[in-house]
């Protein structure tokens, strides 16, 4: 697309494209890097093609959480001070981080990869759930925490989980929904205040 | 003016929320089916962000009113109040399949800017029943609204004679459902159409039933379960060939029942 403005060369061009790619990067971004790339020192360069080669070369997933992991097992669900009878269920390895970088949590994660979506053809069978209820039946787990979006999809996908391993005699609990901190009562929506409400606490 | 979208800056619309997609950094790209001026698409800027004041109101299956702004390529959601939330639909997960299949065929159904006030109306009640009718009750409120959403988009089967020669339709016979003649086929014009599907005489009349749509009538049509799985998936392949494609959360939906 790019390229019928660039007479400059092929690799630039090529560059420009591939950087159009990706999300939220439009042409003009994708010539910005590009013309940045050309004037900083080769060593940036090489250090950006370097971390993404060796980022495709190590990338798999732990083969317990599914997080990304430059290792068979991660370091969360290898490091054995965690609470080990906790689990967090979140639906993309994003989501883990943000949770970790809080550290307020100080169990282990599974990483369903998605969440269920009916309108765009994602099942259950499509996410890490079946991997989830094998980890919950190997025992050690008291209480699985779904932390998926408070959206539709995602509270459909609590749900799933809920009635899939509620049998399983493993305490199910939700994230709480209700007011964020910063947030206005004046543009609340009934669901969330309903939440609020019902999530209300002693003070 | 219903019809074609407003030329000033800013208008106000009343809409359900069919769908979603994330859109750039934190907004979303929704699509909305509005009273006055049919199917919309409209960008939610800020959304995907926790402190969104909106993005509340803009869930899926949410009945609200909104203001908007004229952008040039997408409308941009400027100020959104739920005039309901349907809360009960989002408590269950039988409920919450049930209602995004309906809110996925209106999409399918449906072109951008043609209003249909009828269809509103029609989505706004189905929308009501899912959320307090009894959960055995569910699949009758979706054959319902299937049936009348294909009336209202032109598709109504001829369900009282036979869709071929006009003849009144015989009982207790074996009949055929057509969707090239679009309704039931009497026996010996079964021929007439190799794809035709088989239906009982009793089938046709739960269709006729559900196609009238007195709810009072409805509630106490009783089927078993195998004739339940025959009329879902009838209504299902009949919708599919019209649009010549996949209703994706028919998949999930059946694998609740």
């Amino acid at each position: 697309m790019t390229s019928n403005f660039m007479p400059a060369g092929g690799s630039v061009a090529r560059l420009i494209d591939a950087f159009s790619r990706l999300p939220g990067i439009g042409p003009k971004t994708a010539q910005r890097l590009t013309y940045h790339l050309i004037r900083a020192s080769s060593e940036e360069s090489e250090l950006l093609a370097k971390s993404l080669l060796e980022m495709r070369d190590r990338l798999q997933f732990c083969s317990l959480c599914h997080n990304i992991s430059e290792s068979t097992i991660c370091p969360i669900c290898a490091n054995t001070n965690r609470d080990q009878g906790l689990l967090c269920v979140v639906e993309e390895p994003l989501d883990l981080f943000v949770i970790e970088r809080a550290s307020v949590y100080q169990g282990l994660y599974h990483v369903l990869h998605g969440v269920i979506s009916p309108m765009n053809g994602v099942g259950p069978e499509d996410l890490k759930i079946q991997e989830l209820i094998d980890r919950v039946k190997d025992g050690k787990i008291s209480e699985v925490l779904v932390a998926t979006n408070l959206s539709l999809e995602g509270d459909a996908t609590a749900m799933y989980l809920h009635d899939a391993i509620d049998p399983l005699g493993v305490r199910t609990t939700r994230l709480a929904g209700g007011l964020p901190s910063g947030g206005d009562l004046e543009y609340a929506d009934e669901v969330t205040l309903s939440r609020a409400l019902e999530g209300r606490r002693e003070l | 003016m219903p019809g074609s979208l407003p030329k000033s800056t800013l208008y106000q619309a009343e809409v359900v929320v069919l769908r979603y997609m994330s859109l750039g950094e934190a907004d979303r790209l929704l699509v909305l089916y509005s009273k006055d001026f049919g199917k919309i698409r409209a960008s939610a800027r800020g959304t995907r962000k926790t402190t969104s004041r909106i993005a509340g109101h803009l869930e899926p299956l949410t009945h609200s009113s909104l203001l908007l702004a004229r952008g040039s390529s997408l409308d941009i959601v400027s100020q959104a109040q739920t005039l309901k939330s349907f809360n009960q639909i989002r408590d269950d997960l039988g409920r919450i399949a049930n209602g995004l299949y309906i809110a996925e065929i209106v999409d399918l159904f449906t072109e951008d800017e043609e209003p249909n006030a009828i269809l509103f109306q029609l989505l706004l009640d189905t929308l009501d029943m899912l959320s307090r009718v009894d959960v055995e009750l569910l699949h009758l409120i979706i054959h319902r609204f299937e049936i009348q959403m294909l009336g209202l988009m032109g598709y109504r089967p001829q369900l009282d004679t036979c869709a071929v020669n006009g003849e009144s339709l015989p009982q207790n016979v074996p009949l055929s459902f057509s969707v090239v003649w679009g309704g039931v086929l009497c026996e010996s014009c079964a021929s007439r159409d190799g794809t035709a599907r088989k239906i009982s005489s009793r089938g046709v009349m739960i269709l006729k039933i559900l196609q009238r749509g007195k709810m009072e009538v409805v509630e106490e049509i009783d089927m078993t379960k195998e004739a339940r799985t025959a009329l879902s998936g009838l209504l299902r392949w009949y919708i599919q060939t019209i649009l010549e494609r996949e209703v994706q959360s028919g998949a999930f939906l059946d694998s609740l029942q």
